[in-house]
């Protein structure tokens, strides 16, 4: 992310009032529009020319997609141009925390609130880049999009939308306008970790769901290993060993060595952090996830 | 200075004033040299090398030239100076020979930003690779690929040392007493090999100026730098244009530490704006220009060998520093001469061998930073003390103590006798040492494989400076009798100008609302003065500045005395008046004076009152070229860091929970600013310490030009408990007795941070910064049975 630019290249920018009049643009325009939500990458990108865009339609001002609603069962239903700070206020309002902790400990963690103040769950979605939460975080529940065009909708599941290379799933007339999470089930305990003291960046992230049912036991653990990866990772062998573990104390080593082998293929070393480091701090980081979601 | 005719007591000198630019500053209505704007006015983008080191084939610009809005391209052909401030190594744009990747190759000229911008896209050049060098040790290698061929050719200061035909930008050397005596004498002997890596100096404002060479021949510049006189001297040396033909102008810079002092980017801009037909010319870098184009901070490469006696005295010191300057040295070679000269720190140490290069290799240039030569110095010599300690078993407040210099006593590494008034380093070890509550065991954790530890590093500090640096300041008057300050340092966060306006009204005992201190700098307006650099400002300047004090308070007491008829000798200046000595109820305001006075009658005597005064550093010398020994400062400051870490065992990470800041200013003049200069130093060296690094690829390049990947300390990465306590030993020839501190504040804090960490865990760090993944790694290597241990506590902790 580095520029020997100064300015913006030239664009028009656009703000449709409606989802129809967004969709209009985009089957007008094709490629060179371009979805603004917060504009946080879309406008960083832009200036490094990684992106070109001759039309932005900030969509900000689409009121139909600003909206945030929870019902039991059902789960949270956030609209695409609802901000980070939005979702943490929302959830810490309704008493909503526990139930969706780990969404709201990855959005306390991401970055600064000046920058919730701006960006969007939708748009960090779909800029994907392993280093964002938001793919991660949704991970960790059960998580679907919906995605419309001016023919049609559908909905996917956040780890369909991003393929496993890292690329998304998205046509350029086609707009996301809703990320629907899921009603966790009773029991239900989650919580998300973030190692990010070399970049402003995460290094690696994990995030660890299970149900409880009295005791200290986990059943049904999900464990998704981020940032480290060039996508959200379930590391399913781990899944199964840890929630049929009875001591873990004797289990430890065959609990790491399964991390071990599922996480090794995916890290790679980069300037910041050789492989093993990142393999070891997963690592620390599944451990104290576990600890926490025993202690809860 | 005279204290306030009522009470005895100062009115504003040793008050807690907040900065008087603070509020342009915080309500953004400062304006910088980013903002401004000339009408008619073109903008320069730089086309960069993605070579290390090639000649270059051939420019080809027929595309760019073609994009609308283009006036013209440069290439290094056009405008073949060599600039630089101590040796002239740096070229405007790269002439035939590239030296490393984001070495300027051409300058597109266009009426906006964004038609300069693409078309610099569109330039295509040729290169012929040649083979680069990347580390010191290459360069130094016999038959290493030459940077410099022409070394010998280049302008310099006498106090300099290249050695043409290689690499080596300058080579100094240090010899006090007899070293293989001294260690044929030493009990015991520590080693060590330290490394330090190329850092940005992250100022918010990116390197900006505009220039405007006129038809009469005239250069007028804009510019974010540091030190307006420098600029002016060193292009009227480099480009052969008559000093008082160039007006060089600074407004309000946005930071600086070193990085904008000597000569940037105004030469190049100068002769562009002439290329065009004599049209300003604006030339902004972009961040990621700042860390790939523009000079940073040099690496550098140490080892170093103690040898002390079984008490614990040092009795010699060997070191060796390899400064890595990147393509050039231009400033570089005066910091690894102040490592050399100043290697042996606070420490009385009788046989010393100190040598230090700077080396040209195929990376971004450097320059100057905060320090100077002296966090480098000292990250050595302050770690490798605590490594003596802990071999004979001592304790490292006591083995620093038995080894200070003594002032009035003790000669320092380049054999002066340190003056009796240079400050009282022993008090200063003391109260560090009583304030970290140094003796008191670290609390234990519940978290056992987390580790709480405390560490200590003491640092000294002068200006580098040349022997005959000097200053000057006028005060001058207003109707009102208020006063416009006039000096030539600078303003970019040290808070010099908010001491000298104190100083001002506390000697005419007017309010600090009638004293002026502007923004802008001029060459032409502003009073001379070398540079603002070196911690210099506030002893320089401000004694100038004293100066000129005295000579308006003569020249108002002479027209006092004439209106009053009473000898001048009989006269004082308190409380905005002047007064009779024993007789305060006859007094005159100043606003009566300033103008001159008038009588009753309508006569008049006097004139406006303006005061002028100057400094020169007067005994400081050249260093001998053989030893290195003679004065090279006109103040030593004193102090020293403490600081309180917790350690993550197993995941590395470092947070530094308590901060202690000691030093000997002599005066503290304004507390608050002190403080902010204390806080912000130490943010800075942890950040140095913990975070700071500049990447290159196996290319050469620039591989985190950005503040997400170059990560700076954030506001939750500072320590919440600052203990910050000001020494005041007078200076006597000091302003007020005051010394400079700005840039100490800052040197020992990286290695106190690895003091801490050592004294814990016996872990030795010797290489910046200290991620968590060099910590981890040291651990398990170091020390494996405290990582096993640490990770049994944490599954314990779990089950
Ligand atoms: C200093 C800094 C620190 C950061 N730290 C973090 C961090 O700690 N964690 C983290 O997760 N991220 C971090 N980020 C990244 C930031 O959070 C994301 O860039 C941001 O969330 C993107 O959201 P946005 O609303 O601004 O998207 P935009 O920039 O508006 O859009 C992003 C992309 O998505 C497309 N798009 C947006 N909305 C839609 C939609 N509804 N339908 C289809 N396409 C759409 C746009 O066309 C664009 O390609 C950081 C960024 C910066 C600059």
């Amino acid at each position: 992310m580095s520029s020997p630019y100064i300015t913006l290249p030239e664009f028009k920018y656009l703000r449709p009032k409606t989802l129809d009049e967004a969709l209009a643009i985009l089957d007008r325009y094709g490629e060179d529009a371009k979805i603004m939500a917060g504009g946080v990458a879309l406008l960083s990108f832009m200036k490094e020319r990684l992106i070109e865009a001759k039309y932005v339609v900030d969509i900000k001002g689409v009121r139909e997609l600003h909206y945030i609603r929870f019902s039991e069962g059902d789960g949270l239903r956030i609209g695409a141009t609802v901000t980070f700070s939005e979702i943490e206020d929302y959830i810490l309002q309704r008493g909503l925390v526990q139930r969706f902790r780990a969404l709201y400990q990855g959005i306390k963690k991401l970055s600064d609130p000046v920058l919730r103040n701006r960006s969007t769950l939708a748009g960090n979605v779909v800029e994907a880049l392993p280093i964002v939460d938001g793919p991660c975080l949704l991970s960790v529940f059960d998580s679907e999009l919906k995605i419309v065009s001016s023919s049609g909708s559908r909905v996917v599941s956040v780890s369909e939308f991003i393929s496993d290379e890292g690329f998304i799933d998205l046509k350029p007339n086609e707009i996301v306008v809703e990320i629907h999470i899921k009603d966790p089930p009773k029991g239900f305990v989650s919580t998300f970790r973030k190692y990010n003291p070399v970049t402003e960046f995460s290094m690696v992230s994990v995030g660890m769901s299970a149900i409880r049912e009295g005791g200290r036991d986990l059943r049904d653990v999900r464990c998704v290993l981020c940032a480290a990866t060039p996508k959200p990772v379930r590391l399913r062998r781990f899944e199964d060993l840890v929630s049929r573990v009875s001591d873990l104390r004797s289990s430890i080593d065959e609990l790491l060595s399964s991390v071990e082998s599922e996480a090794a293929g995916f890290i790679q070393d980069d300037p910041y952090a050789s492989r093993e480091f990142k393999l070891h701090i997963a690592k620390m980081l599944i451990l104290d996830s576990l600890k926490e979601l025993r202690s809860l | 200075m005279d204290k306030p005719h009522s009470g005895g007591e100062y009115r504003y000198i040793g008050k807690r004033i907040p900065p008087l630019d603070a509020y342009e500053k915080v309500l953004g209505a400062a304006e910088y040299t980013f903002d401004l704007e000339i009408p008619g006015m073109f903008h320069v983008k730089l086309v960069h090398s993605e070579y290390a080191h090639a000649r270059i084939k051939s420019i080809d610009y027929s595309k760019a030239i073609r994009v609308p809005g283009v006036v013209s391209v440069i290439t290094g052909r056009d405008i073949p100076y060599r600039v630089g401030i101590y040796v002239g190594d740096r070229d405007l744009l790269a002439i035939d020979k590239v030296l490393w990747i984001g070495h300027p190759v051409a300058a597109v000229v266009a009426e906006n930003l964004r038609a300069a911008e693409k078309a610099a896209e569109l330039i295509e050049v040729e290169y012929d690779p040649l083979e680069p060098v990347f580390s010191v040790e290459e360069a130094l290698r016999e038959n290493a690929p030459i940077l410099h061929e022409n070394l010998d050719k280049y302008r310099r200061l006498p106090a300099f040392n290249p050695k043409p035909g290689t690499n080596i930008a300058n080579y100094f050397k240090l010899v006090k007493g007899d070293i293989d005596k001294g260690f044929a004498e030493a009990d015991t002997i520590v080693r060590g090999r330290f490394k330090l890596p190329y850092i940005s100096h992250a100022y918010m404002e990116p390197q900006v100026v505009i220039a405007w060479y006129r038809y009469s021949g005239d250069i007028e510049i804009w510019s974010s730098a540091q030190s307006p006189f420098a600029v002016r001297s060193l292009l009227s040396l480099s480009l052969d244009i008559p000093a008082g033909k160039i007006k060089v102008n600074v407004p309000y810079i946005g930071g600086g530490f070193g990085g904008k002092a000597g000569l940037g980017w105004e030469a190049l801009a100068a002769m562009i704006s002439r290329h065009v037909g004599f049209k300003p010319v604006k030339l902004m870098l972009s961040r990621a220009e700042q860390f790939k184009s523009a000079p940073v901070v040099p690496g550098m490469v140490a080892e170093a060998e103690m040898g002390l006696s079984r008490d614990g005295r040092i009795v010699a010191y060997r070191a060796k520093f390899l400064f890595d300057s990147g393509a050039f040295a231009d400033y570089t070679v005066n910091i690894s001469r102040t490592a050399g000269y100043a290697c042996a720190g606070s420490y009385d140490i009788p046989n010393i061998l100190c040598e230090s290069y700077a080396v040209y290799t195929n990376k971004v240039p450097t320059t100057a930073l905060r320090g100077f030569g002296h966090p480098e110095n000292h990250f050595v010599l302050e770690h490798m003390i605590d490594m003596a300690a802990r071999e004979l078993d001592q304790d490292p407040v006591k083995i620093r103590s038995r080894n200070l210099l003594k002032p009035g006593v003790s000669t320092t590494g380049t054999g002066v006798r340190l003056r009796e008034d240079a400050g009282n380093p022993q008090l200063v070890l003391e109260r560090i040492s009583d304030l970290l509550d140094w003796t008191t065991p670290e609390v234990d954790p519940e978290r056992p494989w987390v580790i709480r530890s405390k560490g200590i590093a003491l640092s000294v500090k002068g200006p580098s400076q040349p022997p005959n640096a000097s200053s000057s300041a006028i005060v001058k008057f207003n109707e009102d009798a208020s006063v416009d300050v006039m000096v030539g340092t600078s303003n970019f966060g040290q808070g010099t100008v908010t001491g000298l306006a104190m100083m001002v009204a506390e000697a005419f005992g007017i309010p600090l609302e009638k004293v002026h201190v502007k923004p802008l700098r001029s060459t032409d307006a502003s009073p001379y003065t070398w540079q603002t650099v070196g911690s210099r400002g506030l002893f320089t300047d401000g004694l100038a500045l004293l100066e000129a004090i005295e000579d308006a308070k003569r020249k108002i007491k002479k027209i006092a005395s004439q209106a009053l008829k009473v000898d001048e000798d009989h006269l004082e200046i308190a409380d905005g008046k002047v007064y009779v000595v024993g007789k305060p109820w006859i007094s005159i305001p100043l606003e009566k004076i300033v103008m001159g006075y008038q009588f009753p009658d309508g006569t008049s005597v006097g004139g406006p009152v303006i005061g002028v005064g100057r400094h020169i550093a007067g005994l400081t010398t050249y260093l001998d070229p053989e030893t290195g020994q003679g004065n090279p400062t006109i103040f030593y400051t004193f102090g020293g860091t403490g600081v309180e870490v917790e350690i993550n065992i197993l995941t590395g990470e470092i947070k530094v929970l308590k901060a202690v800041q000691v030093y000997d200013i002599g005066k503290a003049i304004n507390p608050l600013l002190l403080e902010g200069q204390a806080i912000g130093g130490f943010v800075m060296g942890m950040s140095r310490a913990l975070y700071e690094r500049i990447i290159f690829d196996e290319f050469g390049s620039v591989a985190n030009p950005n503040f997400s990947f170059y990560y700076v300390a954030r506001a939750k990465d500072a320590p919440d408990n600052y203990l910050i306590e000001f020494v005041e030993t007078p200076q006597m020839d000091g302003p007020l007795g005051s010394r400079g501190v700005g840039e100490n504040v800052m040197i020992s804090v990286p290695v106190a941070i690895a003091n801490a960490i050592y004294r814990a865990t016996g872990v030795s760090i010797k290489e910046l910064p200290i991620t968590p993944e060099r910590l981890v790694k040291a651990i398990r290597e170091q020390r494996p049975d405290l990582f096993e241990q640490a990770f049994k506590a944490y599954i314990d902790s779990m089950v």
